[in-house]
This record gives C-alpha cells, sequence and structure tokens, in this order.
C-alpha cells in the first residue's frame, strides 16, 4: 500500500496530525447533532485513531483505525454501494484487505465497508481520511482550472459527476458507519450496519436570496420584452403573455416579488420551520442588486422571531475587500442583523480563498458551496463544517453550511420528478442523519409567470414534515454544530 | 369487553388509528390531541373496545372549555370514532358512546358534539342535529374545481363522463365565478385602505395574545349565545404550538388596541381554510365590528392566495348574529356561498340541559376551529 501524501501541499507528519484533529472534530460535531450523546462519545480519540496505514493494520482491540497517508485519488475510483440502516452507503477509492489472514471484510468481500480483525479493530475499506477531507476542502476543484463565465466551478466539472456520486452525503454516511461501527463494537447485540433508534430526525435548512424584489425594474423588464419579440425573429409567434407581466408589474411592482416574504413566512411558521432571508444590496444592473436596496426595511419588519436575515454579497464583492465593506456599510444601516451570515449571489465562489476572505470580513457563517448546474453536495455533506484553510494548514473562524438544492435546478434537472428526488434526499438522510440546504427565491413562491414552480415549495415542506424533518436556520445550524464541537 | 382506556394502551390506540387509516401518526402527536392540558385526567376520556386484548374500536372526546353569558364550562369534541370493520354490525359504536356520555355526565361536561355526514348511527346513539355546515368558498383558480371534486364536498361517481362534464363545467364557473369575485374584492381593499392608515391596523401575531381570553367573554357579551373559550393555552395548543399544521393569525388592532384576529392556513390540498375568526370591538358597535371583519376577512383572502392557494374556504354554520354578519360581510367580498358540508351532531348532558340545552342550538358561534383538527 502506498504511503504517500498526495492531498494537496500536505506532507505526512505535523500537518497530517493536524488534518487528521480537524476532521475528526468536524466528524464529531455531526455525530452529536444527528445521535444521541451516548452514541456520539463513542467515537472518542481513544478509539477513533488517525494512523498511517501501516500501523493501522497492526493496530488491536475495540477501536476504528483510519489511515492517513494513503495516496488519494480525486478521481473516483470504483464506486460500489453497501446496504446500510434500510438504505445504502457509496463508497469508492475502495482499499484492499489488509495482508493478514486476521481481517474479515464486512458485509463482504466484493463491497467491503469495513475489514475488521480477530481483536475486534476496525478499518474502513475505502480511502475515507482522503475522500472527506479532500471534499471539506475543495480539492477536487483545485486541481483544474476550469471555470464557467463566472468565475465558478460548477458541478459538470467535477470528477464525481460521471459515477453519479454528487448526491451522495459521503460524509454523513462516513459517520453513521462509524457510528453503527463503534456501538457494535461496544453493544454485541447490535451490527455494523444497523442504526435503528439512533438517527436525529433529519434538518431542513431552508433560505431564500432575495435577488428581485420588484418585478418592474428594467433588466426584468427587459427580459420579458425579449422574449416577446425573440421568436418573431425566429418566424415564430410573439410569447404575448410577457407583455402581461410586464404591465402587471408596472402596475404593482411588488406582486410576486415583495409581496411572496411574508406569504413564504406564513407558511413555513404552518410547519413550524423558519428560515434565512439574504438581502442584496450595493451596485445594480444586469448582474447586481436588481431591485436597490429599497424594500429592505421592509423584508426586515417582515422578518422576525426565529426567522433570520444575511446578506447576499453581490455580484462585484466576489473576492473585493473594497466593495464588499461598502456593500456592508449599506447593510447596516438597514439590516444590522443581517450581518455575519451570507451566501454570494450567483454563488460565485472561490475554492481557495472564498472562506479566508469572507472570515476576514467578519462573516461566521456562509451558504455558498452550492452548484449552480445541479443539486448536489458540493463538498459531500449535508450538514455543516468549519473551513479550513490548506496555505496555512489551520481551521478558520467561519463555518460553511453547503448548498445542495436551488429550486430552479431542481426542476430543470427532474421536472416533474423533482419533489421525489427531493424526497429520496431526504429519506437518505433520515437513515444516516444529516441536514438538507434548500434555497427557494420569492420571486418563484408564487408567480403565475413561472407555472411550473406554482404549490411546489408548499409540496415540499409537507414532504419534509411527512418525512420527520426538523428545521433550523443555517446560524442555529452552526451554533449546534460549534457548541458540540466545544463539548 | 367496551370501557375506558387503562393506562399504557395509548400506544395500542395510536396503533390502531394508523392501521385503519395508513398513516404514521405519533404518539407525541396522539398526545398532542388526546391528553388534555387544563382537564383533570386520568382517566383519559377514551373509550376503548377491546377483543382478546385487541383493541378493536375507539371513540374519544377532547374536552373543550367553552364560554356563554353566564360563564365558562366544559364541553368535549367526539373525535377518533373507529370500529375495526371486522366487528360492524355489533353496535359497537352506540356502546363506546355510552361509556363517553357517562364520562361526560359525571365530570360535568354540558355537552359533545361532533361533525358527520352520517348522521343515522349517530342519533340512534343519542345525538341530536341542531345544524349543517355550509361553505364560503372564495375561487383563486380553476384548481380549485379538482381540490373541491377529490374531497367531501363531491357526491355521486368518482370516475367517468359524468364527472368530467361536472368537473368542466365548474372550472367554468370557478372561472367567471371569479371573475365576479376579484373586482369585489379589489374594491373593498380600496375603500379598506383608506380608513385602515387612519384607525385600523392588521399585524401578524406570532404567539397568543395576552387578552385573547378577555375578547372571547366580550365576544359572547356582545354577540350573545356561546362558543369556545379562546385563551392563551387554548390558542397556543391549537394554533401557535400545533404539530400539523400551524395556522398563520392576523390581529386587527384600534387605537393601539387588539379587537380580534382571523385564523387561515394552507391545506395539504392547495386549498386555503379560514379556521377562525373573532372579533369583538371595546365598544360595540355594529359597524365597527362589520370593518373590522372585512379588514380580517380581506387579509386572509390576500394572504391565503399569496402562500399559493387555489381558493378559500370557510363555513356558515347557523343562525348566531356574529356567523351571519361574517357570512355577509364574506358575500360582500367576493365569496359565493354553497350548501354542501356536514352535519353538526350534537349530545347534551343534564348540565347542558341546566345551561339552557337545546332551545339555545342556533346561539352556538361555530367555525372549523370547533372541528377540533389537523388545521386547529
Amino acid at each position: 500500500m502506498v504511503h504517500q501524501p498526495a492531498l494537496v501541499r500536505g506532507t505526512y507528519g505535523v500537518a497530517s496530525s493536524v488534518r487528521s484533529e480537524y476532521l475528526r472534530k468536524q466528524i464529531t460535531s455531526h455525530s452529536q447533532v444527528f445521535f444521541p450523546s451516548a452514541s456520539a462519545k463513542l467515537l472518542s480519540r481513544d478509539t477513533v485513531v488517525f494512523l498511517p496505514y501501516g500501523d493501522a493494520i497492526h493496530a488491536t482491540g475495540n477501536v476504528i483505525a483510519v489511515p492517513d497517508n494513503l495516496e488519494h485519488s480525486a478521481q473516483p475510483n470504483t464506486p460500489y454501494r453497501v446496504p446500510f440502516n434500510g438504505t445504502e452507503l457509496t463508497i469508492w477509492n475502495r482499499i484492499p484487505r489488509p495482508p493478514s489472514e486476521e481481517w474479515l471484510a464486512l458485509p463482504n468481500e466484493e463491497t467491503p465497508l469495513w475489514y475488521r480483525n480477530s481483536s475486534g479493530t476496525m478499518i474502513p475499506a475505502w480511502d475515507m481520511f482522503g475522500n472527506l477531507f479532500s471534499l471539506l476542502t475543495f480539492q477536487e476543484e483545485l486541481r483544474t482550472s476550469q471555470r464557467d463565465r463566472h468565475e465558478r466551478f460548477i458541478a459538470a466539472y467535477s470528477p464525481r459527476l460521471a459515477s453519479d456520486l454528487l448526491e451522495v452525503p459521503t460524509f454523513n454516511e462516513t459517520v453513521a458507519a462509524f457510528v453503527a461501527a463503534r456501538c457494535s463494537q461496544e453493544v454485541p447485540q447490535r451490527t455494523f450496519d444497523n442504526l435503528v433508534g439512533l438517527v436525529a430526525p433529519p434538518i431542513i435548512v431552508l433560505s431564500h436570496d432575495c435577488d428581485v424584489l420588484r418585478g418592474n425594474d428594467l433588466w426584468t423588464q427587459f427580459v420579458r420584452g425579449y422574449r416577446v419579440v425573440a421568436p418573431m425573429l425566429r418566424g415564430r409567434l410573439p410569447k404575448l403573455q410577457n407583455v402581461w407581466w410586464i404591465a402587471q408589474n408596472t402596475v404593482a411592482p411588488r406582486r410576486y416579488y415583495f409581496e411572496n416574504v411574508e406569504a413564504m413566512i406564513d407558511l413555513e411558521r404552518q410547519f413550524g420551520y423558519s428560515s434565512t432571508f439574504y438581502l442584496i444590496n450595493g451596485s445594480g444592473g444586469r448582474f447586481g442588486a436588481r431591485s436597490g436596496a429599497g424594500l429592505i426595511p421592509d423584508v426586515v419588519r417582515l422578518v422576525s422571531g426565529m426567522w433570520r436575515l444575511g446578506v447576499h454579497y453581490n455580484y462585484d464583492t466576489y473576492l473585493d475587500h473594497a466593495r464588499l465593506s461598502s456593500q456592508l456599510q449599506g447593510i447596516v444601516d438597514l439590516a444590522p442583523n443581517a450581518l455575519g451570515t451570507g451566501r454570494a449571489h450567483y454563488l460565485r465562489f472561490d475554492p481557495a480563498r472564498s472562506l479566508p476572505f469572507l472570515a476576514e470580513s467578519g462573516f461566521r457563517v456562509d451558504e455558498s458551496a452550492g452548484y449552480p448546474d445541479r443539486i448536489g453536495y458540493r463538498c459531500g455533506i449535508g450538514g455543516c463544517f468549519q473551513a479550513y484553510d490548506l496555505s496555512r494548514d489551520s481551521p478558520l473562524d467561519i463555518w460553511e453550511v453547503p448548498l445542495t438544492i436551488m429550486e430552479e435546478t431542481l426542476m430543470r434537472q427532474y421536472g416533474h420528478d423533482s419533489l421525489r428526488v427531493f424526497s429520496r434526499l431526504l429519506s437518505h438522510l433520515r437513515s444516516v442523519g444529516g441536514a438538507l440546504s434548500v434555497v427557494y427565491h420569492p420571486g418563484v413562491f408564487f408567480n403565475p409567470e413561472f407555472p411550473e414552480f406554482l404549490g411546489m415549495y408548499h409540496r415540499l415542506l409537507i414532504e419534509a414534515r411527512q418525512l420527520g424533518a426538523r428545521s433550523m436556520t443555517a446560524s442555529e445550524l452552526v451554533d449546534k454544530y460549534s457548541a458540540a464541537q466545544r463539548m | 369487553m367496551v370501557r375506558l382506556i387503562h393506562q399504557g394502551e395509548e400506544e395500542a390506540c395510536n396503533t390502531f388509528h394508523n392501521q385503519y387509516y395508513h398513516t404514521r401518526r405519533t404518539l407525541d402527536q396522539w398526545s398532542w390531541e388526546f391528553v388534555p392540558r387544563q382537564f383533570p385526567t386520568p382517566p383519559l376520556p377514551i373509550a376503548v373496545a377491546v377483543d382478546q386484548d385487541r383493541v378493536v374500536g375507539t371513540q374519544a372526546l377532547i374536552p373543550i372549555r367553552m364560554i356563554d353569558s353566564d360563564g365558562s364550562y366544559w364541553a368535549a369534541k367526539s373525535e377518533e370514532t373507529l370500529i375495526d370493520p371486522g366487528y360492524r354490525g355489533k353496535d359497537l359504536s352506540t356502546k363506546l358512546y355510552q361509556v363517553v356520555f357517562e364520562y361526560a355526565e359525571q365530570r360535568g361536561m354540558a355537552y359533545v358534539w361532533g361533525f358527520t355526514t352520517a348522521t343515522k348511527p349517530l342519533q340512534k346513539a343519542g345525538f341530536e342535529v341542531p345544524s349543517r355546515v355550509s361553505q364560503l368558498f372564495f375561487p383563486f383558480s380553476a384548481r380549485a374545481v379538482r381540490v373541491l371534486f377529490s374531497n367531501e364536498l363531491a357526491d355521486g361517481p368518482r370516475k367517468g363522463p359524468r364527472r368530467a362534464v361536472k368537473q368542466a363545467l365548474a372550472a367554468a364557473a370557478c372561472g367567471a365565478a371569479r371573475a365576479i369575485s376579484e373586482p369585489q374584492l379589489a374594491v373593498a381593499r380600496i375603500k379598506l385602505r383608506a380608513r385602515s392608515q387612519a384607525e385600523m391596523e392588521v399585524r401578524a401575531l406570532t404567539s397568543p395574545p395576552p387578552e385573547c381570553a378577555e375578547i372571547t367573554q366580550r365576544f359572547v357579551s356582545q354577540w350573545g349565545g356561546t362558543t369556545i373559550l379562546r385563551d392563551e393555552e387554548y390558542l397556543r395548543w391549537r394554533i401557535f404550538e400545533n404539530p400539523w399544521v400551524r395556522s398563520a393569525v392576523r390581529g386587527i388592532y384600534l387605537g393601539g388596541r387588539l379587537q380580534g384576529w382571523i385564523a387561515f392556513c394552507l391545506g395539504d390540498d392547495g386549498m386555503g381554510y379560514l379556521v377562525d375568526v373573532m372579533v369583538a370591538p371595546n365598544e360595540s358597535n355594529s359597524r365597527t365590528a362589520e370593518s373590522l371583519v372585512r379588514a380580517l376577512l380581506s387579509e386572509s383572502v390576500v394572504a391565503t392566495r399569496r402562500m399559493g392557494a387555489v381558493g378559500l374556504r370557510a363555513w356558515h354554520v347557523n343562525s348566531h348574529p356574529f356567523d351571519q354578519l361574517v357570512a355577509r360581510v364574506a358575500r360582500n367580498l367576493g365569496f359565493f356561498r354553497f350548501k354542501r358540508g356536514m352535519s353538526v351532531v350534537r349530545y347534551t348532558t343534564s348540565h347542558g340541559r341546566s345551561r339552557g340545552g337545546a332551545d339555545r342550538a342556533g346561539e352556538w358561534y361555530i367555525n372549523r376551529l370547533w372541528s377540533e383538527g389537523l388545521m386547529g
């Protein structure tokens, strides 16, 4: 077996132990949020040990030994599925069974989840450390310079896409497997693939980017006008219904946009859920704050109690301290409670620089790490994690709550199957523990201009309730994780 | 054997319900519904039919505090009337009712009420049928017809060309109704807006207002009759901490003082439902009350439509003056009324008879809140 620290700029030794400790903390805090404390405590420093492969295969006793120096492949290698707790775990970058005969593959040699020796020691049958650390630190994105026209790494560039792994919350699956394995080591009646009665209900993290709060801005009206004319240029009939939307929003600019904010709050309250509204101000233009900042005080008046505000970093603030601080100065007067939590407009997010940049700008919670072109777990986690700065090899004082589902991409990708897919993702998290971050724009919540979305948010919430999902805002989730990490 | 529930049988009752309806109601949700907050227990007011340790029938009462001009008293909503299909024809239902009626009598409850489409068996058990629920309906979309046709309001065949024709006609009627309702609502809102800026203010309520019990007391002294005592405990239980569907609640203020509220929600079927309306202005004045009701109803129409509802439904039940007022204002705002709905059934104990009993049947102010269902 290879003992090659191929992870970006890491060398085995001090750096590796810092990274292992970082990963352990993320696993511990996640397990404490989604599993009973007695079970989560089984994943202690003494019982889950990170060590070089050569030492891991000689470990003894009821511990999980995680090799942390394997050569990591960002290109997923031979993925396979293993039945687990009423669902399936997806494994890739398998490692061979240790050479000694005393190691058994569980559940079988073909699709192993664990290797266990006669003393009870278990080794994950895949490059668990490499896979998770690589995803939490965006390494698959750092290995390529491919970016779209908004300078974004999109799902289409991910090496996981070809193997259909973007919708696999591998971090959650790993923690679930660890908890079950440790329980099986401590409680003889339990098996390594069973978590019955141990997984807390899934959490749904709802949010709304208030990109457009008035439907009469120049760009929105221009786009409608273009939709009328464009078909005629191709010799087709004009889409005259757009004239109706132009007229409606000229007379009533807030209709179907700002007015949806209160309706979304009413609807969420019905389910006992809450959400974060991300506010955008600053530069206007096609990619900027189309509605300006004039309606922000009205949104602030509506958003209270369990609901939260956040900053939607404007398009032109991307990695630009001066522009971001200018936007934040504007927000301070209008919505001081919004500071500290944010998401990037157009999801402009640099895998290496954005989180350190945002931490320096005073943000503690970010929800930008999602794909604009597909739904999926960009960091392999349904939940949140403390960011890690590879250049300094140390954790950052900012937490990422990766975005999993944007309503538009869900609909574009799955159409009429959208609800079923949402249900599948949430059901899976119900079996392994986790949180699903969903953004739903007020402008499509109830807007006859977009009939395919009518009633969709309501149906998503009904589905979430039926699956027993709880709701937390991103900042509440981070509070829970960070409190767990301090314990 | 038919008897009151024993401690430890709660799970079996809930499982029986889940098997009967193919649902996944949890024991916590069962407890929310059936373990009273204020009414002294045990025993719980639930009758069970048991055969060889297996629950084969249930009949529950939900104790509710009522109020009339003489003060507050206890009554109960009949709920969870379930008989295992294999045990039908044995008159288990009547026997279960006898047990809970005896309980109600012994524990000082004045009435037991319920809503049903099948009145005969309940009349046999001792219920009377004082009134019938009719519907107030505001159409938002022709899609409302599909919802109306898929629920209890539709009769006749469930499939086939006749039904399709009926549904198409209803959709066309719904479109026409909308063309009538929308301008009416728009005019009413323009009138309201002028007054709102001067005096009235509608605010979202996120917790039970401390003055809610006082408003209910004022309501019965102004409007007469009897209704549910909406104190903080009740509203918290039924609306603000409802584990199923928490209605949106708007309070209406005059000069900064709360005068009443309206509760509404979006059902899982996409239909909006008006759950509760309660208005009792500080100074009794029917014109003020009418304005307040108009403002609240108009708010509920706009808010449920923005939530994505295909229509808004409300109950109109009897000749209680406030019920009449709500119906009148609703029709002025563009609601339509159609006579289709469940019957109200009521059993009166000796305590109820001493309060006026059957003579005061038309004086109950009943709305959807009385269903004590998942939506409040």
